[in-house]
């Protein structure tokens, strides 16, 4: 089966500093998976590589089985959800016209609100309550979820993740993973999703398998079990013994494995 | 009220009917004076008595704006010295008598500029140093070489004209050795209440000047015969000269009938008395028997309080505010259109900060030597003051254009590209309506602004409420320029205020 996403001996260089060293890495169609890392690792960069936010300086990066070079990039964008870090949400727009966004450039449905409704919906906010509120008044939690429905509004295939949850305290943080993780369950075709962290606790959480970068290369990449059990470098097992990551750990996934 | 303005739309319509009778009229300007005033007045009424359209253009900036706009044929007519031509405008050492300098010029001009001067008019109008009388008593100041030797213990009020002139201080300086303690620029509406009170101890004048007499001052006999013979004269364009001989033949009707004596006392009631400008060229025409434009006018002379006088004033303010309105409105309009595209291109550019930078350079040029590099290329008027004003009003409107976009709500953008907007898109929804509150700060900057800088367009015959500033600075008239400086300031807070309501129009939710 061809991958979801998959990245082919990307090169990519901001000026002298290379962030992706001739990176490969496939990802399944309905696959979760978190890449992970030190900053300068190439995390952010991969990730922006998939909507073409970023062009590689050479090799190729393949969505649905096609070179991201040669297609129309604003449709591309338009099919992928992205949720970065502080939300990103227009402030001189109400809830419901953030989360209606990509619906009103694709014009795709004549149900939009009632699809904006539906997405706010499934990530927990009362469409009548929120629909009306501006982005100022929504609290840290609250706008990130908003994010996410605006992200998931067009029922795109492929979720992107910068650090969505990174700027949360520790209650909305846990609050929001677990929200996420059950929304992926939910969802009736499968998503492919990309989650950059730099939370191992919230990788092992939430992903079905864990790139581990730096500089600019895959370290290895793998469930959580295996990275766990067979660290395939030094630095993988440091990674993991610094964010005291353990067994312990896994059990969320187990549930989640049983649930599919 | 709207009987009023019924009769002011009949007496508009009726002078347009009129004009289009005859050919163009003849463009009559002064200088920036009370002397130059009155003369042009004159030149007018004496035109209009003999059945000449005449377009009054008085006040244009000064000696430069005023010969610069005659050479290209704005304006066919000015009152002018013989002194300053053969000075100022040929460059040539002060020499001669004053029939020898009036025959340098007239050969001269109409040789190398093409205009020409009439017949002098009959009165020379010199510099004129004056001190205060007990002053003068106490140091015995009777000459310049009297002054020259305790030049070095006085201060010196000089206007900025004859400060750079080769016929003032430094020539001045030069010939009597002269050497003053401190010197400082004052405008000639200032320097004598500055003399009067003892801030300053020295002041150049016009020998003519209505206002040395009002004061207790003392003028300084010129005992080296440093300061050439300046004999007034009409100097006139090359259009008029050819095309126009009655015009011409009208204004030479005054070649040789005003001696120092009679000047010295129109310019009195005009300076020191404030006795409407109208008028007294009227009385004066009369008295010559040129039968001068019968003029309605109470000869009062100017004691009334401001309030009165802007209440006597306000039909005349209400078509200055209006034209100040226009100028306002007209340039901020094109400047907006210029300065917001032209920040958005720049946005998109490498190269913008020069650029932007050259646009705020255009913003520290003296108004002045703005309008008057303009006269060569536009004439004078509303468009070169269109012009003017627009490039005075680019920079706020550029910078915040181009800040208010750069820097609007990167991530908001980021996540509005990363959703699939395209540039455009991103521009109209999203930067545009962010940048939207710095770009109307710098619209109400740049309007703000306007409203004072286009009181400078009556220094190229565009009118406006600098009108009544301008003369009144010249003639000395607090009253004339509050009538002109107090609507300004209010048109400005009103504008402002306009603005602040579009504002919370445009300002996005956040």
């Amino acid at each position: 089966m061809t991958p979801a996403l998959s990245a082919v001996a990307v090169v990519k260089r901001f000026g002298s500093t290379t962030a992706l060293d001739g990176l490969s890495l496939d990802i399944a169609e309905g696959e979760c998976v978190a890449l992970v890392g030190e900053s300068g690792s190439g995390k952010t960069t991969l990730l922006r590589s998939f909507n073409a936010l970023v062009r590689p300086d050479s090799g190729s990066v393949i969505v649905a089985g096609r070179d991201t070079a040669t297609v129309d990039v604003i449709e591309l964008r338009r099919s992928i959800g992205y949720v970065p870090q502080d939300g990103g949400l227009l402030p001189h727009w109400r809830v419901g016209r953030n989360v209606e966004l990509v619906l009103r450039l694709t014009e795709s449905r004549d149900d939009i609100a009632a699809q904006a409704g539906a997405s706010l919906q499934m990530v927990g906010l009362d469409p009548a309550v929120f629909r009306t509120r501006w982005p100022r008044e929504l609290s840290g939690g609250q706008r990130q979820r908003v994010a996410i429905a605006r992200a998931l509004a067009a029922r795109p295939r492929v979720l992107l993740l910068d650090e969505p949850f990174g700027a949360l305290d520790a209650i909305s943080r846990a609050d929001l993973q677990q929200s996420f993780a059950a929304l992926r369950v939910t969802q009736t075709a499968p998503m492919t999703a990309v989650l950059v962290t730099h939370d191992l606790h919230e990788a092992f959480l939430l992903a079905d398998r864990i790139a581990v970068l730096r500089r600019g290369r895959v370290e290895q990449v793998g469930a959580a079990e295996d990275l766990l059990a067979r660290p395939a470098t030094e630095y993988v097992r440091e990674l993991l013994a610094r964010a005291r990551v353990t067994e312990a750990d896994l059990a969320p996934l187990a549930v989640r494995n049983e649930t599919r | 009220m709207r009987r009023r303005w019924l009769a002011v739309v009949a007496i508009l319509s009726a002078r347009t009917a009129l004009t289009q009778s005859t050919a163009a009229p003849v463009v009559v300007a002064s200088k920036p004076f009370g002397e130059s005033y009155l003369l042009a007045e004159m030149f007018a009424q004496l035109l209009e008595a003999r059945g000449i359209r005449v377009d009054r253009r008085p006040g244009l900036g000064a000696t430069e704006l005023a010969f610069r706009a005659l050479r290209n044929g704005a304006i066919d007519v000015y009152p002018e010295y013989t002194g300053t031509g053969l000075l100022v405008l040929l460059g040539e050492p002060p020499k001669g008598s004053a029939t020898e300098v009036y025959a340098r010029v007239a050969e001269e001009f109409p040789r190398r500029f093409g205009v020409r001067w009439l017949p002098p008019l009959g009165f020379e109008n010199t510099y004129a140093i004056a001190v205060r009388k007990g002053m003068a008593d106490s140091l015995g100041l009777g000459t310049l070489s009297d002054l020259a030797r305790v030049a070095s213990r006085l201060r010196a009020g000089l206007t900025p004209d004859f400060i750079g002139r080769a016929d003032g201080l430094p020539g001045l300086a030069k010939a009597y050795a002269i050497r003053f303690r401190d010197v400082r620029a004052l405008f000639p509406a200032v320097k004598y209440r500055a003399l009067d009170a003892g801030e300053v101890d020295v002041v150049d004048g016009y020998s003519t000047d209505g206002l040395i007499a009002r004061y207790d001052f003392r003028v300084l006999r010129d005992d080296r015969a440093f300061f050439p013979p300046y004999e007034a004269a009409a100097l006139i364009g090359s259009r008029l000269a050819r095309t126009n001989p009655a015009a011409v033949a009208a204004l030479t009707e005054l070649s040789g009938r005003l001696d120092v004596e009679h000047m010295r006392r129109l310019n009195r009631r005009v300076e020191a008395e404030g006795t409407p400008i109208a008028a007294v060229a009227s009385d004066a025409l009369d008295e010559l028997g040129l039968k001068g434009r019968t003029v309605v006018t109470s000869h009062e002379a100017r004691r009334t309080g401001i309030v009165e006088y802007l209440a006597s004033e306000r039909a005349t303010l209400l078509s200055r505010m209006l034209r100040h309105l226009l100028l306002v409105g007209a340039s901020l309009a094109f400047a907006i259109l210029i300065g917001v595209s032209l920040g958005l291109i720049l946005e998109r550019s490498s190269r913008a900060e020069p650029v932007i930078r050259s646009v705020g350079v255009l913003q520290t040029l003296p108004g002045i030597a703005l309008l008057a590099f303009m006269i060569p290329v536009l004439g004078i008027g509303v468009v070169p003051a269109l012009v003017a004003l627009v490039l005075y009003s680019l920079y706020p409107i550029v910078r915040n254009t181009f800040t208010g976009v750069r820097d609007a709500d990167p991530s908001a953008v980021d996540a509005a590209r990363a959703l699939g907007m395209t540039d455009y898109q991103i521009l109209r929804q999203v930067r545009l309506p962010l940048a939207a509150p710095v770009i109307m700060a710098g619209i109400r900057t740049a309007a703000v602004i306007d409203v004072g800088t286009a009181t400078l367009a009556a220094f190229i015959g565009a009118g406006g409420l600098g009108e009544p500033i301008v003369s009144g600075l010249a003639l000395s008239d607090t009253r004339m320029i509050l009538s002109g400086a107090i609507p300004a300031a209010l048109l400005a807070l009103a504008v402002d205020a306009t603005l602040a309501g579009v504002e919370r129009f445009v300002r996005p939710s956040r």
